[in-house]
């Protein structure tokens, strides 16, 4: 079981030593895409409001619709959490896997930062749209040594990226843009996967439909009316954040689906 | 060696690989339990499913998911890619054409001096993340096309006179519930496409097991199909 897991090993569990990237200022195919890891305070707190959310829409359950089937729930309420588990590990402890071109074989690494170059005494030799990857103790010794001048990919797109437009010097770097559609896209999918759930419960029990309908309603809020809704980001920071938490909304409207899904399962 | 410290090749790396991605089929195994305990449990015999025709293909349509996944096994980590012979090789990573070997540890002894450890080609990985944004997408499109047929039959019959009412038989009910289940987890796929640029083999690996949801729920959409025009209630 521990080899089928290698693909998923905790970064800090691995015995890899930390690593970084660094890219050239000149380099054209800068990644459009890069990852934030969220603080500890960021992580828990996706947990409570998932809790506090589910909560909520329970309450009004009771209050309004005076049903619930208890079993469902509880499905839904563990998928939930299970998939923010996996979220959270996937996106802030897992290891980095690569592709070697000279083994042909996966690789793992402990992946850390990645920095632009922005002045270097070595003279890197970074071979056209190449970036380098050297150990984190090394590039601490070349800081040390001042014989180089960098910036993190984040700061760079924050704010060197921002007085530059860009331009040609980037890659495609409305990713985020893209990503968020699709989430709204999935979410209106899964609506209708829900609905459709309703109608043939409707069909032939009322009871299974007027169970599945608040949950269903639920996951609709969460699902696409929040998709849709537009931040207007300052930085790539920024949009990196909303896009987590869209990410997080969708788990919760994906656990609601889950719980609309399982009731008819439990009638015949 | 002393690049084992920072960069470790995955051993059965492609095995491994190829193995996680059959992992839906779970799902599968306990549907093709629920169907075996319908037709143990029908009151009524049908004699359109009794023939052993109806039947066969009822079998061929549960096997399809399961046949996919030993195929892609077996051409993944048994055949040579170049001289497309038996080979056994689990280490090797055989991917779909187009997918980038993005890394180098092959680095010049002026590089290896500066403490260089691999080159990243960071052409690729964007060509690379194209490629598993793209297929992504088309992948949630293939959810949604299925399920949404799935939704204008049920419109199309929710009102219709009893004698070609399907909602009202089990056994379609059954497959539309597994096909909906299936649907759902379908939606689920983005969450995972996270956006470190050195995860774009995570991603392939996300995308390649939402393949194999994207075939069983397929199948299950045929299933319904069938039993509306054989008649299985």
């Amino acid at each position: 079981m521990y080899t089928m897991l290698s693909f998923f090993t905790p970064a800090a569990d691995s015995g890899l030593e930390e690593i970084v990237g660094l890219i050239n200022i000149k380099n054209k195919h800068q990644p459009a895409q890069f990852w934030i890891q969220e603080s500890p305070m960021e992580r828990a707190l996706s947990f409570i409001i998932y809790i506090l959310l589910w909560i909520f829409v329970l309450f009004n359950i009771n209050n309004r619709f005076h049903t619930n089937h208890k079993l469902s729930m509880i499905i839904g309420f563990i998928t939930g959490i299970i998939i923010l588990i996996i979220y959270d590990f996937i996106s802030n402890s897992v290891i980095s896997l690569g592709l070697d071109q000279k083994t042909k074989k996966y690789t793992a690494m402990n992946f850390g930062k990645q920095y632009i170059v922005l002045n270097d005494k070595n003279k890197l030799d970074f071979k056209g749209s190449n970036g380098l990857i050297i150990s984190t103790k090394n590039y601490e010794k070349m800081l040390k040594e001042k014989s180089i001048d960098t910036v993190s990919l984040q700061q760079f797109r924050d704010n060197q990226y921002e007085k530059t437009l860009g331009s040609k010097d980037q890659e495609y770097p409305l990713w985020g843009y893209d990503y968020g559609n699709l989430l709204l896209l999935s979410g209106s999918y899964l609506f209708i996967t829900i609905i459709t759930s309703c109608i043939v419960s409707s069909h032939h029990n009322k009871k299974i439909f007027k169970m599945q309908l608040p949950f269903a309603v639920a996951s609709g809020l969460f699902s696409v009316a929040s998709m849709s809704i537009w931040f207007k980001n300052h930085s790539y920071t920024e949009q990196t954040i909303f896009l987590r938490l869209k990410a997080k909304l969708f788990i919760l409207a994906f656990s609601f689906a889950i719980t609309t899904i399982a009731v008819p399962f439990f009638f015949s | 060696m002393l690049l084992n410290k920072y960069i470790k090749p995955i051993k059965y790396g492609d095995l491994i690989f190829h193995l996680i991605q059959q992992l839906p089929l779970l799902i599968w195994l306990v549907y093709g339990f629920q169907l075996f305990q319908y037709f143990l449990r029908r009151k009524k015999p049908n004699p359109r499913i009794e023939s052993n025709f109806i039947f066969s293909i009822l079998f061929l349509v549960y096997s399809i998911p399961f046949v996919l996944a030993i195929r892609n096994i077996y051409y993944a980590s048994f055949v040579d890619d170049i001289t497309h012979k038996f080979k056994e090789e689990f280490n090797k990573a055989s991917l779909p054409p187009g997918f980038g070997f993005c890394m180098n540890t092959d680095i010049d002894d002026v590089a290896k001096k500066q403490g260089v450890l691999a080159y990243w080609d960071y052409a690729c990985s964007g060509d690379n993340s194209k490629f598993m944004y793209n297929m992504l997408e088309d992948l949630l499109n293939r959810f949604y096309y299925i399920n949404y047929a799935l939704f204008l039959i049920v419109i199309l019959v929710y009102n219709a006179v009893s004698s070609v009412n399907i909602l009202k038989s089990p056994f379609i009910i059954m497959n539309i519930r597994f096909a909906l289940l299936l649907g759902t987890i379908g939606c689920l796929l983005p969450i995972f496409h996270t956006a470190d640029f050195t995860d774009n083999i995570r991603n392939l690996l996300i995308n390649s097991t939402w393949i194999t949801l994207l075939t069983m729920n397929t199948c299950g959409f045929i299933f319904i199909f069938l039993a509306i025009l054989i008649g299985i209630a």
